[in-house]
């Protein structure tokens, strides 16, 4: 709501002053958080659910949408990937280049079989990722994701920030992606960032 | 005046006794969240209506013994998930279970739950006078893919 108020403010004054501002000098807008500047992510160095190493140079041209999470968790999770799916539906063509990355921060329950099983059940193209505990924990530190995780009465809980972040083909972290987003407007953020390039 | 009044908290007090003893829960909508092989642990979803301020203070089901009541809550930038050893239903208005709200979550299961399947479920309530009930329901295992329903708008206010 905020950034269409400030979008409807934006092109009033462009309407207003034509000579004075032009579509150029008029900063992007997105439904994310644009957190460009923040240097937000380090290296990643994981496997995916096929077992296959993994780093961000894998994906450069490509729009990458990276989530933390466990299988066991009961809904944040998978409304998150089913919500991912739907916006590889709503891309459509552009779906091609974009990469959807799940790292789960439960790497010991969270084995390469039971990501192998769970992943793909949302969408075929998305990938899930695993490393070791100090891996898990620097790539998380590098996102400021957090997490822990709590031994009750014959399970664990786990805490983990439900927002994910969009990293733009040439590799530089440029939104934070609340948890409330729609697909629409994820959808929307992809597209805006696509088009820069 | 007064008198009317008076008379009048004392039809509903008795009123609220009368029913108190009868409340009237009801449990629909109860569904379960799919699994794939590999995971033992999945959440029960529904809505539960009372007639009655009441308490839900058990959940058991035969296929399996661990099952917890679980709250979701958002601390600073993380989504906490914490067992809850009641939870408060108000009289007369639903309470939905969803994400960053309630749920059910079977633990332990042996085997996973499939999509198209049944789970028995029985919710023990207490009403305030500490009057014990049951009210057992059958939940279908939907899809791993399924979106919880949205968290009620005033799931802020609900009392804990
Ligand atoms: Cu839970």
């Amino acid at each position: 709501m905020r950034i269409r108020l400030i979008g409807a403010a934006a092109l009033l004054l462009a309407l207003l002053a034509p000579c004075a501002v032009t579509a150029e000098e008029v900063a992007p807008t997105y439904f994310g958080k644009d957190v460009s500047t923040a240097k937000i992510g380090g290296p990643l160095h994981m496997t995916d659910q096929n077992g296959r190493r993994r780093s961000f140079e894998d994906f450069r041209g490509k729009v990458v949408v990276i989530f933390f999470g466990y299988t066991r968790c009961p809904d944040v999770c998978p409304t998150t990937l089913s919500r991912m799916a739907q916006v590889m539906r709503l891309l459509g063509p552009d779906a091609e280049r974009t990469q959807v990355l799940w790292v789960t921060v439960d790497p010991k329950r969270d084995t390469q079989a039971l990501l192998h099983n769970f992943i793909p059940h949302f969408d075929a193209r998305f990938l899930g990722l695993r490393g070791t505990l100090a891996q898990t924990e620097s790539l998380a530190k590098s996102f400021h994701v957090g997490y822990q995780i709590l031994k009750y009465q014959g399970t664990f809980l786990v805490d983990h920030s439900p927002e994910g972040y969009l990293i733009d083909p040439a590799g530089v972290t440029r939104l934070k992606l609340p948890y409330d987003m729609t697909a629409e407007q994820i959808a929307a953020d992809v597209r805006t960032i696509l088009g820069q390039q | 005046m007064n008198k009317t009044l008076a008379s009048l908290a004392m039809a509903s007090a008795l009123f609220s006794v009368t029913f108190s003893a009868a409340a009237e829960v009801t449990v629909t909508d109860a569904w379960v969240r799919g699994m794939v092989k590999g995971q033992t642990e999945t959440g029960a979803y529904m809505t539960i209506k009372s007639t009655e301020p009441t308490k839900l203070v058990g959940v058991s089901s035969p296929v399996t013994k661990v099952v917890q009541l679980h709250e979701m809550k958002m601390d600073g930038d993380v989504m906490t998930m914490r067992p809850l050893k009641s939870l408060a239903v108000p009289a007369d208005k639903p309470l939905s279970f969803g994400p960053d709200g309630y749920h059910i979550m079977l633990i332990d299961l042996k085997k996973p739950l499939a999509k198209g399947e049944s789970v028995p479920l029985k919710l023990t309530f207490r009403s305030q006078g500490g009057k014990k009930s049951s009210v057992e329901v059958k939940a279908e295992v939907r899809a791993l893919t399924e979106p919880s329903a949205p968290a009620p708008m005033d799931h802020a206010h609900m009392q804990h």
